[in-house]
C-alpha cells in the first residue's frame, strides 16, 4: 500500500447486478450438472433413490426448484438494493 | 405447448425428459435474470437476427395452434376446427387491444385451470414418487382389462404399423381390411385379411399389422401395448440410446430451449411481487405438466396408441374420473387451454410488435399505425395457422422455432456486437441449419438432423467472429 499511487479503497464498490450475474452462473451450473449426469459412466443416472432414478430427481425436482430459489433470491436482492448514486455534476462556475 | 410437450415427453419415457423439464424452467428464469445491458445487447430489435426471430415466433405460434388442433381431435372434432378456433383466439388478442387488462390475466388463469385438475388425479392415484416407482418396476406395460381398447374397442388416430413382440389376439371392432406382414425365418409374406365386426386375428411375435386411420380395433387384456416401452424399467431408463446420442439430444435441447427461451422472457414490470410470483407459477406449471405425463402413462399405458399432443392429459383424466365428472373436467381443461393460448398470444404479440417497431426504426421510418400493425400481426397469425394445418408434430415446430431464434439471432449477438458480422454469422448459421435439418451432409449423424441447432449455433458463432476479425 505504502508508496502506491492507487487510492486506498475501504469499501469496495459492488455492482447491484452482481446477484443476478451469480444467479445466472448458478443456473447454468445446474444445467451443466444435468448434462454430465446424462452421460455419466456406468449409467449413474439410473440409480434409484427412494424408488426414483437420480436423473429424474435431478431434472424434475432439484434443478427446477434450485433454479427458482436462486432466481427469486437474486431478483429480490436486486429489487431491494440501494439505488446507485446519481452521477457527480461538475462544480458550478463561480 | 409446454404442457403438451412435457406431458408427452414424460409419458414416452424419453431419455431427454429430465433435460427438457430442467431447460423449460431454466430458460425463462435466465431471461428474467438478464441485466439491462445484456437484455439490450441480446434482445433489442436490429439486423439479421430479427428475421430469425420472426421465423421463430411464427413456428412457436404454429406449435401452439397445432396443439389446439389436436385438442379438437381429442374432443371428437376435426383438426381444422381446433386450428380455426385457435386462430380466432389469436386474432382476437392481436386485434382487440382494449381488452389488454383481461388478456394479462389469461396466462395465470389458464395455467391454474389446466393444472389444478391434476391434483384430483394425484389424490386418487397416489404420490408422484410412488406412482413413478410402481410404473418403473412393472415387468411389462400391458392393456388393462377395463381399458376401452379392450372392452369396446377404439379407433386408431393415425395410419400406423404395429409390431408385436408376443402372440396377440386382436378383434376388429368395425369391418375393415388388415394388412399383416409375417416374418418367417425363410421369407417375408404380406397377407390381407377382410374382417367383419367381432372377427379375431392372432398375430405372432415379429408380425407387423398396418392399420388405416380410423380403424376400430380391440386388443387382448394383459398383453403388451405394441407401441409402448416393453417394460417399466425401459420406460424409466430410456430405450437403447448410446452415450453420444444422449449427449447430442441433451445439448440440442439445452441450446435451443435456453437460447430461444431467453429471447422470449419478458422484463418484469412490478419487480418485488413479480420476482416471487412469476418463477413460482412457472415451476408449478412445468411440474404440473410433468405430472400429467406421469399419471397418463401410469393409468393408461395404451395412450401411446393415440399420438396426439394432449393424449396424456385426457387419458389420465378419463381413467381417474368417473360418471358426470369426466365430461365436466374435460370441458374445464379444454377451456383452460384456450385461455392459456390467449395469454401466450399476448406475450407473442408484444415480442412481435417490438420487432415491427424495431424494423421500422432501422429503416428510418416511424412505427406503423395501430391498424397497420394489427394487419401485419394478423398475417403472421394466419401463416402460423396454415403451418399448423399441415399436421406437423407440434413439439418439432416448437423446438424448431426456439432453435432458429437461438442459433440465428442470439448466438451471433453473443459472438460480436458488429451488425455486419452478425449478419454473416446468421446467414452461415441458416445454411448450416438447413443442411443439417435436410440431412444433406452424409458425414453428419442422425442426431444433427434431429437437432440442427448443434451444427447451426457453432457455425453462426465462428463465422460471426471471423467476419468481425476480417473487418478490422
Amino acid at each position: 500500500m505504502r508508496g502506491s499511487r492507487r487510492p486506498v479503497v475501504i469499501f469496495q464498490l459492488v455492482s447491484t447486478r452482481a446477484p443476478q450475474k451469480l444467479a445466472i452462473v448458478m443456473v447454468f451450473s445446474l444445467l451443466a450438472g444435468m448434462t454430465l449426469l446424462t452421460m455419466a459412466p456406468y449409467e449413474v443416472g439410473t440409480i434409484r433413490l427412494a424408488g426414483v432414478s437420480l436423473l429424474w430427481w435431478y431434472g424434475l425436482v432439484v434443478t427446477p426448484a434450485a433454479a427458482v430459489l436462486v432466481t427469486v433470491v437474486a431478483l429480490l436482492r436486486a429489487v431491494h438494493a440501494p439505488a446507485p448514486p446519481p452521477p457527480a455534476s461538475p462544480p458550478a462556475p463561480e | 405447448m409446454v404442457l403438451a410437450g412435457v406431458a408427452a415427453s414424460v409419458a414416452a419415457g424419453d431419455t431427454s425428459t429430465p433435460v427438457v423439464v430442467a431447460a423449460l424452467v431454466a430458460a425463462p428464469l435466465l431471461g428474467l435474470l438478464l441485466t439491462d445491458d445484456a437484455r439490450a445487447r441480446l434482445l433489442d430489435a436490429r439486423g439479421a437476427g430479427d428475421v430469425a426471430i420472426l421465423v421463430g415466433l411464427t413456428l412457436l405460434l404454429a406449435a401452439n395452434v397445432a396443439v389446439l388442433g389436436d385438442l379438437a381431435r381429442e374432443l371428437g372434432l376435426a383438426r381444422a376446427h381446433g386450428v380455426a378456433a385457435a386462430a380466432a383466439v389469436a386474432l382476437l388478442v392481436v386485434g382487440w387491444q382494449a381488452g389488454e387488462a383481461w388478456w394479462r390475466l389469461a396466462t395465470p388463469l389458464g395455467a391454474a385451470v389446466v393444472i389444478l385438475p391434476v391434483a384430483l388425479v394425484v389424490a386418487g392415484a397416489g404420490a408422484p414418487w410412488t406412482t413413478w416407482a410402481a410404473l418403473a418396476s412393472r415387468p411389462a406395460l400391458t392393456f388393462d382389462a377395463a381399458s376401452a381398447w379392450v372392452t369396446g374397442g377404439r379407433a386408431i388416430g393415425e395410419r400406423t404399423t404395429l409390431t408385436f413382440g408376443e402372440p396377440h389376439r386382436m378383434i376388429a371392432a368395425a369391418p375393415a381390411t388388415w394388412r399383416v406382414t409375417e416374418r418367417d425365418a425363410a421369407r417375408i409374406s404380406v397377407r390381407e385379411w377382410r374382417l367383419g365386426t367381432g372377427d379375431a386375428l392372432t398375430l405372432r411375435p415379429g408380425d407387423q399389422l398396418a392399420l388405416e386411420r380410423g380403424a376400430r380395433v380391440r386388443f387382448e387384456a394383459g398383453r403388451r401395448v405394441p407401441t409402448a416401452a416393453p417394460s417399466g424399467v425401459a420406460w424409466a431408463d430410456g430405450r437403447g440410446r448410446s452415450t453420444v446420442e444422449r449427449l447430442a439430444a441433451a445439448l440440442g435441447i439445452l441450446v435451443a430451449v435456453v437460447g430461444g427461451g431467453v429471447a422470449l422472457a419478458p422484463a418484469l414490470a412490478a419487480p418485488a411481487l413479480a420476482a416471487v410470483v412469476v418463477p413460482l407459477v412457472l415451476l408449478t406449471f412445468v411440474t404440473g405438466a410433468a405430472l400429467w405425463g406421469l399419471y397418463g402413462m401410469a393409468l393408461a399405458p395404451a395412450l401411446s396408441l393415440t399420438p396426439r399432443a394432449l393424449a396424456p392429459v385426457f387419458e389420465a383424466l378419463s381413467e381417474a374420473t368417473r360418471g358426470g365428472w369426466r365430461p365436466a373436467l374435460t370441458g374445464v381443461v379444454a377451456t383452460g387451454l384456450l385461455v392459456l393460448l390467449a395469454g401466450t398470444v399476448l406475450a407473442w404479440r408484444g415480442r412481435l410488435a417490438a420487432l415491427v417497431d424495431g424494423g421500422a426504426a432501422a429503416l428510418g421510418r416511424p412505427g406503423p399505425s395501430r391498424a397497420v400493425r394489427s394487419l401485419l400481426l394478423g398475417g403472421v397469425v394466419l401463416t402460423s395457422a396454415a403451418l399448423a394445418l399441415r399436421g406437423d408434430d407440434p413439439w418439432r415446430l416448437f423446438t424448431g422455432g426456439l432453435a432458429v431464434i437461438a442459433a440465428l439471432a442470439i448466438v451471433p449477438r453473443l459472438a460480436t456486437p458488429a451488425p455486419r458480422a452478425q449478419l454473416a454469422g446468421a446467414l452461415a448459421g441458416a445454411v448450416a441449419f438447413a443442411l443439417a435439418a435436410l440431412h444433406a451432409l452424409p458425414w453428419l449423424t442422425a442426431s444433427f438432423a434431429a437437432h440442427p441447432v448443434l451444427l447451426a449455433a457453432p457455425t453462426a458463432f465462428l463465422i460471426a467472429r471471423l467476419a468481425r476479425r476480417a473487418a478490422r
